[in-house]
This record gives C-alpha cells, structure tokens and sequence, in this order.
C-alpha cells in the first residue's frame, strides 16, 4: 500500500511537475498561506479565468482566509503559471 | 423475552457490521477510482494549447519625396490572421520540449512578394504574411539541471517578443528577448542561470546566453560555399552571441515589481545574397559587425495604482558593407494603466534617430512604427480582455518618420492607421 502510494506520487509529479502550471500556482500560494487545502487553491484557480474572479466563492475564501496574498497576487500567479505557457521565455 | 434480547442484540450487530462493510467497500471503489484517474493523468504528457489572433489596420499615410517634393497619399485596409497551436511534451521531470506550428497570412491572398533570403525567411518565421505553410515557430527542448537553476536549451527558441510586449494585452511576459532589442525567432544554443538562490526572497537575477550563428549553403550544391553575384565564395557561419542579464526587485514600496534588463548582442561577417548590399572591399560580406545594447527598465503596478511605466533603449554600432561605423541611440516608452477588471489604456511613445535599425522580423502590426528612423511617433491603445482568454484591443499609430540612408527610405511621412485586434488564447 505504502510503495503503492509512493508510487503513484512519483507519477503525479513526473508528469504535473513538468509544465510547471498547476503546481507552481498552489505551491506560491501555499507557500504564503501554508494552512490553505490544495483542493480549495484548484477550485479558486477556476474561478481565476473570469474578471469578478476575486469575488467568487473560493477565490474570497482564500483572500478571507489569509491576509499574506491579496488578489493581485493571486491573479498574476494564475496568468504567469496557469494561463501562461510554459516555454514561452527561455530557461523559465 | 432474553432472547428477544439476544437477537436484536445481534441483529444491531450484524447491522452495524453490515454498515461497516458497505462503507469500507465504497472506500475501497473510490480509491480505486482515484488511482485510476492518478495513472492515467501520470500519461498526460502532452499540453495542448494556442492562440488564434484576427487582426484588422486601417491605412491612412502621406509621403512626401525629399527629392522632388511629391505628394503620395496611400489610404486603405487590410486585415489578416495569425495562428499558433503549441504542442509541447514533458519527455521526464526535467526534459521538455515546446514547439508551435503557426502560419500567419493576409485574408485570402496565400504569400506575397517579400524578402526571400534564405535567413530573413528564418527569422521572420510565421510572422511576415509569407502564407498559409504553416511554420515551426518554436520547437526546442530545454533541460532543468541543479535543482532548477541551470537550464540548458537547443532548437528554435522563443527569442521574440518579449517586455513590454505582453503589456499591450494584459499578458504575462510571453517572450524572451526584450521587445526593443531583438524582435526576431532565432535558432540554436542557450544557457540560463538563476542567481535566486544567493539573494533575498524578493530579488531574482538571471543570465541568459545566446549562441544562435547564421548558416549559409549553396543553393544547387550542399556540398558546397555559397557564392556571391561575383562568384566569391561566402564563409559558411556568421557567429551572433547574445547575453542578457535580468534583474527584478518584486514587493518594494515603489512597484510591485521592479526589473532592469540588459543585453548585448553581437554577430560578424554576416552575408546577405540581395543585389547592391554585397561589400566591395570584402566579398561575401554585407555586414562587417553589429553590436548592440539594449536597456530595459520597467515598472509594474507603481504604488498599488495599477501603473505600469517602461523604457527601452537601444544603442547600436554597425559597419556595413566597409563603409564608417554606424551608431544610434532610440528609445521606446511605454506607459499603461490597468484597471481592476482587467481593462488597459495606455501609450507607447518611440523616438529613432537617423542611424536606427531595429530587427523587426517577427511583427503582427502592418506599419512599421517600431523600425523607423528618424521617427518620432506615439502609439495609443485600449485593450479589453473579455470572456475567457479573450482579449480586444483597439489602437492608433501615429508617426512621422524621416529620411533614412541605412533603411533607404527617401520621403518624409505621416502616417496615422487605426487597428484592432482581437486574440483567443486557447
């Protein structure tokens, strides 16, 4: 069961790790609100594509939550890792 | 009345156990569920993506001959299309590969009469309305080595269209060479180191090395030199090394983000085939040397207002064709505001001197604003991102623009031409 896991994280990360998008996003916004739940940070990076994204559900939790990110910060992270492209700049 | 007890002692039993079950068994089917899902994203290596752009200018230029004084008014439109689908792989943790396959092209009208040398076609890539062949705009791969902060790339990298560029559309920076230095898709070798690890949290500074040389063949025979229109023979490699350095202060009171950019590149004994540029004095050369500095500062959201504020200058030294050194100093200004919901206004400011030459390859906009001498000129835009990924700009040109010898333009110009352009990002 143990190696089981182990195994599949090793997967997970291989392949999500590599474009760096997803990932990257909850790991800044994790880094700076440390108690926030990956699932909440994915169901907010949804949300982040619309233009009103900060007032929406789990995008004002986050901000509600944590004072340490703001939504500008929020929004850059989605555009730089999510909507961005990986490649884009060379060596980035 | 005790075994009444007893049995529904043991029907409770048997029904809680029978809970327990149901519940561990739909445990177990989610996890499996999950593991499912788990192993097949682990074989999702390949991001899909793209950008379609639709682009429509309208054309209202006088031009003046020095020589004669004649007056000639060119009025009209045109209107084209761009399209980019990225495929890139993630070969392991480390080893990627991107790629696009684009084509660019004038609303039904497949190719027109253009530059036609082996590398301007190259380095224009998709970009110069050559036609509906659909070209590889990117296709390198890069390795992540030392805990990311070496990358090692090689292919035809992502060189143009860099900062400020992304700005117009309320983008992330979307390219690698500053836009004012070197607007062009170049191919070949690169090296970027992150100094992130030996500086403050808020502070990054990276350097990045370019080898990208030139290659020329004979067209008839691969075996062999090319040869010029007097039958001397061209050196095969023209050297071109860039470096650029990046640092950027995130955070500070005065900008959320603070970035000053420098890069020097360099490339000699550069041959071009088009009649009239072949040097007399060195045969199979037009281009002896061109060094060029370039200079980027930016700042983004200045004091939480939203405010961006840019400068680009650009400082070349180039000997062309034996005769004296050519050097000039431009630069490029770009201010914008972006409101909450994402709207941007702003201006772009540009001012050439006679000596200017910008490698401008790789362009969507029909004028040529950004490439010429002499020019002094502003650039207004507004820009409406809408929907998802989707973004409308609208914008002016207006510019004049003086004689140049090094572009061999002859007339004095104004030129004011409207334009909007609308890009899905998908």
């Amino acid at each position: 069961m143990i190696f089981r896991n182990i195994f599949l994280t090793s997967l997970i990360f291989t392949s999500a790790a590599a474009f760096g998008s997803l990932p990257d996003h909850i790991g800044l916004v994790r880094g700076l609100c440390p108690t926030l739940s990956p699932l909440l940070v994915k169901k907010s990076a949804l949300e982040l594509s619309s233009s009103n994204a900060c007032e929406a559900k789990f995008t004002g939790q986050i901000l509600l939550s944590c004072k340490a990110i703001d939504c500008h910060t929020l929004v850059q992270s989605y555009k730089k890792n999510i909507q961005g492209r990986s490649g884009s700049v060379v060596g980035e | 009345m005790k075994s009444l007890i007893v049995l529904l002692v043991l029907l409770s039993t048997y029904s809680t156990a029978r809970a327990q079950s149901t519940v561990e068994e739909r445990m177990a089917k989610l996890e499996e569920k999950i593991e499912e899902l788990e192993i097949d994203r682990s074989f999702d290596k390949v991001k899909l993506s793209g950008t379609f752009i639709g682009y429509f200018e309208r054309i209202n230029s006088r031009s003046k001959d020095a020589n004669t004084d004649a007056i000639t008014k060119d009025r009209g439109d045109v209107a084209s299309m761009h399209l980019g689908i990225n495929i890139d792989f993630a070969i392991s943790e480390n080893f990627n590969f991107y790629s696009t396959l684009a084509m660019g092209k004038l609303l039904n009208n497949d190719g027109r009469k253009g530059i036609e040398e082996s590398s301007y076609r190259s380095i224009q890539g998709s970009y110069g309305y050559q036609g509906s062949d659909a070209k590889f705009d990117v296709a390198y791969l890069n390795w992540k080595m030392l805990d990311n902060r070496l990358n090692l790339a090689f292919g035809r990298m992502t060189t143009r269209g860099g900062p400020p560029l992304n700005q117009l559309d309320a983008l992330y920076r979307s390219g690698t060479y500053p836009r004012f230095g070197y607007n062009a898709i170049f191919d070949g070798a690169a090296a970027v180191y992150d100094f992130k690890s030996l500086l403050p949290t808020n502070m990054n500074f990276k350097t990045r090395l370019f080898y990208t040389p030139f290659y020329f063949i004979n067209t008839n025979d691969r075996s062999k030199p090319a040869e010029d229109s007097q039958g001397n023979k061209v050196k095969r490699r023209s050297d071109q090394v860039a470096i650029l350095n990046e640092w950027d202060l995130n955070d500070s009171k005065i900008a959320r983000k603070i970035s000053l950019y420098s890069m020097l590149w360099y490339y000699d004994n550069y041959y071009d085939e088009a009649e009239g540029y072949q040097s007399s004095t060195r045969p199979g050369v037009e281009v002896y040397m061109a060094l060029s500095h370039t200079l980027y500062f930016g700042l983004e959201d200045i004091a939480n207002t939203g405010l961006n504020f840019s400068w680009s200058y650009l400082l070349v030294d180039s000997k062309v064709s034996g005769e004296e050194h050519d050097k000039s100093d431009s630069s490029l200004f770009n201010i914008n505001y972006a409101f909450k919901n994402s709207w941007v206004v702003g201006l772009e400011h540009i001012s050439t001197d006679k000596n200017f030459y910008l490698d401008e390859w790789s362009y969507l906009q029909f004028n040529d604003f950004y490439q010429r001498s002499n020019n002094n000129g502003q650039h207004y835009f507004f820009t409406v991102p809408f929907s998802h990924n989707q973004v409308l700009r609208f914008g002016m040109y207006d510019y004049r623009a003086g004689i140049s010898e090094a572009n061999l333009y002859l007339y004095t110009e104004r030129t004011q031409n409207y334009y909007t352009s609308y890009r899905v990002d998908f």
